[in-house]
């Protein structure tokens, strides 16, 4: 009988307990897992700690849930499998949805599960734990995601957009030891002309047209008019026509009077 | 039976992994590390202690097991830079093979795990100074980047935030997930700040207090918006707005005569209008008599004393009888009363010793007898000074019927009024002795408008009025102008509209005028020349409803000379019958700041 002197990796190790410890059990007593069900695994949960090991398994009609505990909590990643089983690899996600590890199997040998029936199987650290080698340690993850209170969760590449009234800008701040750090401002700055912005269908919007010369007509005589640089324009009455003028040009604290004093005001 | 496959901790246990196949596994003793020591291990660290993780101390002793691990960036360590990364000691008394250890690190973010082999059976003890001995293999040690963010947080704060942020905004502030195009490419991962106004007052909501405004502060304050404080700016006068250049035009009209500042564009207006020209003449003595304002003589016209009243027959139907105004109506003025007339507001009528030379034409009309009547001006030889009282000089029937034709609302007692006041002398018609004229006399007359109105007939459809006017020189500054006015009545917003046929020398046009509460409204004129003050000129104005088009008022006004017969124009238009409005209305003279008479009154009947 043939055989391979030096085989791949995953060959290697089949018809071993691995990805689990050799310790593992792979029963808890009710079901078991088979030898070579998972062929590899990779788990690198955001937050996680050590000591992986499958928690549970739910199994219903149309798809079983792999849970994966670790040494603080029994449920840090879940993987999903359709059933009928098309994947070959499960995807872990924890609860953020955020990407957590895979296992690595094949739709045969995950076939195993969906047959123990529907319902929920309980593991203990003993008897589901993996190797380390299939652990990977993230002492220092740094911001791993923002969360919004409508449940969203950002990772991987995020954007800060300001919109309305917002304005966002990244500015490098030095701290007291001297070392440069990103700063993202935020100005909360309003916005003058929110009307029109604002205005949908915008088209709806009539911008106001100021008065910004004014157009003197006294019978035949036209000129235009300006402001001066004070931005004032000013109408002076004049008494050169009659000594005792009655037009009155004046300024009150409520506008420009201009009017013709006198006692007897006409019809 | 042999084992065809191992587990991956016994294969471990069967070489020196987790050592890299260039590490010598040799101490710096010269001892071989045990192969079984370490099952496994994962190990990660920043980069920035060193590239390379080795061990760099392993012992076993009865009682403990330890193992220690150092990072440099030198494979040789030379010199030694090495920095302690993590490590694990571990009692064997409660050490169990093949279990994971979580490693000490020693350094900020630096873990992991290792697994004691079965090789602690062997006591060993060896330090390591360099990677070349005791290098990890990369499949159980890595280093790692600094995380892209490490931390997060506000600044100046002292609290840092790591793994999952949650972000808070608390309105009017709000967070949403959107997908933007950015740099041409559409991302969904979008976290969008925005200021948005709260549901639950955007339907109460001013511009001034829009979250917009708010945070725009007072700087931020924009005409398009309407956040500029009160006053707003204004953006139109009287519905104009400016154009697209933002121009505005102002006209000055009338006496305004407007100049300009050289210096900053400025506007001075002037205006001929003096305060003699607007205010009551002083209350002050004549210097020239010395007399004071109240012992100057009033001027008085004495009316013509009344002739004895013809002894006619009683044919009344009863004493009580009333009689409605017949036409045509004529009165001269000359017994210095105007009948009927009402002036209007301030406005200030007097008489004048003066009379038109055709005054007589107030009392023409056809031959005494024909069927057309006698224009109400009686055919009574009468040889002494008989005032013909015109108190129903008619029929009865004849009276009845024009006033109930033309709908005249007016009427008057039997014998208290004089209708024409004429008398004749050997069949020829002879006037007093006294003429006189009405008119806007006074000096305080000739600063304002002035209107009376002939209240006796409530009715200008079907009318046309006559009168010989004169304008003379008034006060200084004063207008020239004389007219009729016919259709007078107060709008439904309180002003007053009439039409009025107008001749002014000043600007020598005779026209007919709309007055819609404001302004004159030229409705037709024509410049006539020669026309000058001192003399009379005839002016008649009738109004007939359109015999085309029914929905508007045909207007004719002649201005006639008297004194210069070769003065003769004619001029018609049409008004609107919502301009016109109601046919009850009065008529009347007017005269704007000017000094003008008026020789008579008379009123006929016009036909379409």
């Amino acid at each position: 009988m043939s055989e391979i002197r030096f085989p791949e990796f995953l060959p290697s190790l089949e018809n071993t307990r691995y990805p689990f410890v050799p310790t593992a059990s792979l029963s808890n007593g009710n079901v078991s897992f088979l030898e070579g069900t998972f062929l590899d695994a990779h788990i690198y949960a955001i937050g996680g700690t050590d000591r992986y090991y499958i928690s549970r398994v739910e199994v219903s009609s149309n798809q079983f849930v792999i849970v994966i505990g670790d040494s603080v909590t029994a449920t840090r990643l879940t993987g999903t499998v359709s059933i009928p089983i098309v994947d070959s690899v499960v995807r872990l996600v924890d609860t953020n949805l955020r990407s957590g590890g895979v296992l690595v199997s094949e739709s045969s040998r995950l076939a195993l599960l969906a047959g123990w029936g529907i319902g929920t199987y309980t593991f203990e650290r003993t008897q589901s734990e993996f190797c380390v080698t299939c652990q990977m340690p993230i002492p220092d993850p740094g911001v791993t995601s923002f969360k919004l209170e409508d449940g969203n969760v950002f990772s991987g590449q995020v954007w800060w957009v300001g919109d309305d009234g917002v304005v966002l800008s990244a500015e490098t701040a030095t701290d007291k030891n001297g070392e440069s750090y990103d700063v993202v401002r935020v100005d909360v700055v309003g916005d003058p002309l929110f009307l029109e912005r604002l205005c949908k269908p915008q088209s709806l919007f009539k911008p106001i047209m100021p008065i910004r010369k004014i157009r003197i007509i006294n019978r035949d005589n036209i000129h235009d008019c300006i402001p001066n640089e004070q931005g004032n324009f000013n109408l002076q009455m004049n008494d050169a026509l009659a000594a005792d003028a009655a037009l009155r040009v004046r300024t009150t604290s409520e506008g420009i009077v201009i009017e013709v004093a006198g006692s007897t005001p006409t019809v | 039976m042999a084992i065809r496959n191992n587990h991956w901790y016994n294969l471990n246990e069967q070489h020196y992994y987790p050592l890299d196949d260039t590490a010598s596994s040799i101490s710096d003793a010269g001892d071989l590390m045990p192969e079984a020591l370490i099952s496994d291990l994962r190990l990660r660290w920043p980069v920035t202690f060193g590239k390379y993780a080795f061990i760099s101390a392993a012992a076993v002793t009865p009682y403990l097991v330890t193992v220690l691990i150092e990072a440099t960036d030198d494979l040789d360590n030379n010199p030694s830079s090495s920095v302690l990364l993590a490590g694990v000691t571990l009692p064997k008394a409660s050490l169990t093979v093949g279990r994971t250890y979580t490693l000490t690190a020693f350094q900020p973010g630096v873990g992991g795990y290792i697994v004691i082999g079965s090789g602690i059976d062997q006591i060993y003890s060896g330090k390591f100074s360099t990677p070349r001995q005791s290098l990890l293999t990369p499949r159980a040690a890595r280093y790692s980047r600094r995380p892209p963010v490490p931390t997060i947080a506000v600044e100046n704060a002292a609290t840092a935030l790591k793994n999952l942020v949650n972000l808070v905004a608390i309105p009017p502030l709000y967070l949403s997930t959107e997908s933007r195009e950015i740099d041409g490419v559409t991302y969904d991962n979008v976290i969008v700040f925005r200021l948005a106004q709260e549901t639950t007052s955007s339907l109460t909501t001013t511009t001034t207090e829009s979250v917009f405004a708010q945070f725009a502060g007072p700087c931020g304050r924009r005409v398009g918006s309407k956040t500029c404080p009160d006053p707003q700016p204004i953006q139109s006068i009287n519905g104009v707005v400016a154009d697209c250049d933002g121009m505005i035009t102002l006209d000055f009209r009338g006496c305004a005569l407007v100049g300009r500042n050289i210096s900053d564009c400025g506007v001075v207006i002037d205006c001929e209008l003096g305060l003699a020209d607007t205010c009551n003449p002083p209350y002050l003595p004549n210097l020239t008599t010395g007399e004071l304002p109240s012992e100057s003589p009033p001027v008085v016209i004495h009316p013509p004393v009344p002739p004895q009243p013809p002894v006619i027959p009683d044919f009344s139907i009863s004493e009580s009888m009333t009689t409605l105004l017949s036409l045509p109506y004529c009165d001269t003025f000359d017994d210095a009363v105007a009948h009927g007339f009402s002036a209007l507001g301030d406005s200030l009528f007097s008489f004048i010793s003066d009379d038109s030379p055709a005054e007589l034409f107030c009392c023409d009309g056809p031959p005494p007898g024909s069927s057309e009547g006698n224009y109400g001006c009686h055919d009574v030889s009468i040889s002494a000074s008989v005032s013909v009282s015109e108190s129903l000089s008619y029929s009865v029937s004849q009276s009845v019927s024009y006033s109930m034709s033309h709908s005249l609302s007016y009427s008057i007692s039997h014998g208290t009024n004089k209708y024409v006041h004429r008398y004749r002398v050997n069949g020829k018609i002879k006037y007093p002795e006294i003429a006189s004229s009405y008119g806007t006399i006074a000096a305080n007359a000739q600063s304002r408008t002035n209107i009376s109105l002939f209240t006796l007939d409530a009715q200008s459809l079907y009318r046309v009025f006559t009168s010989d006017v004169k304008i003379v020189d008034g006060q200084a500054g004063s207008a020239k102008n004389a007219g009729l006015i016919m259709n007078y009545q107060i709008n439904s917003y309180g002003a007053p509209n009439y039409v009025v046929a107008l001749l002014d020398l000043d600007t020598s046009i005779f026209g007919v005028y709309f007055f819609n509460g404001l302004n004159l409204l030229s409705l037709a004129s024509v410049a006539v020349t020669g026309v000058k003050v001192n003399d009379w000129y005839r002016i008649q104005l009738s109004a007939v409803p359109d015999p085309i088009t029914h929905t508007s008022v045909k207007l004719v006004a002649s201005l006639n000379g008297v004194t210069d017969p070769t003065i003769s124009v004619t001029t018609n238009t049409n008004l609107a019958s919502s301009a016109w409005n109601s046919d009850a209305a009065n008529s009347g003279f007017y005269a704007r700041r000017s000094k003008s008479y008026f020789s008579y009154w008379r009123i006929d009947e016009v036909t379409p």
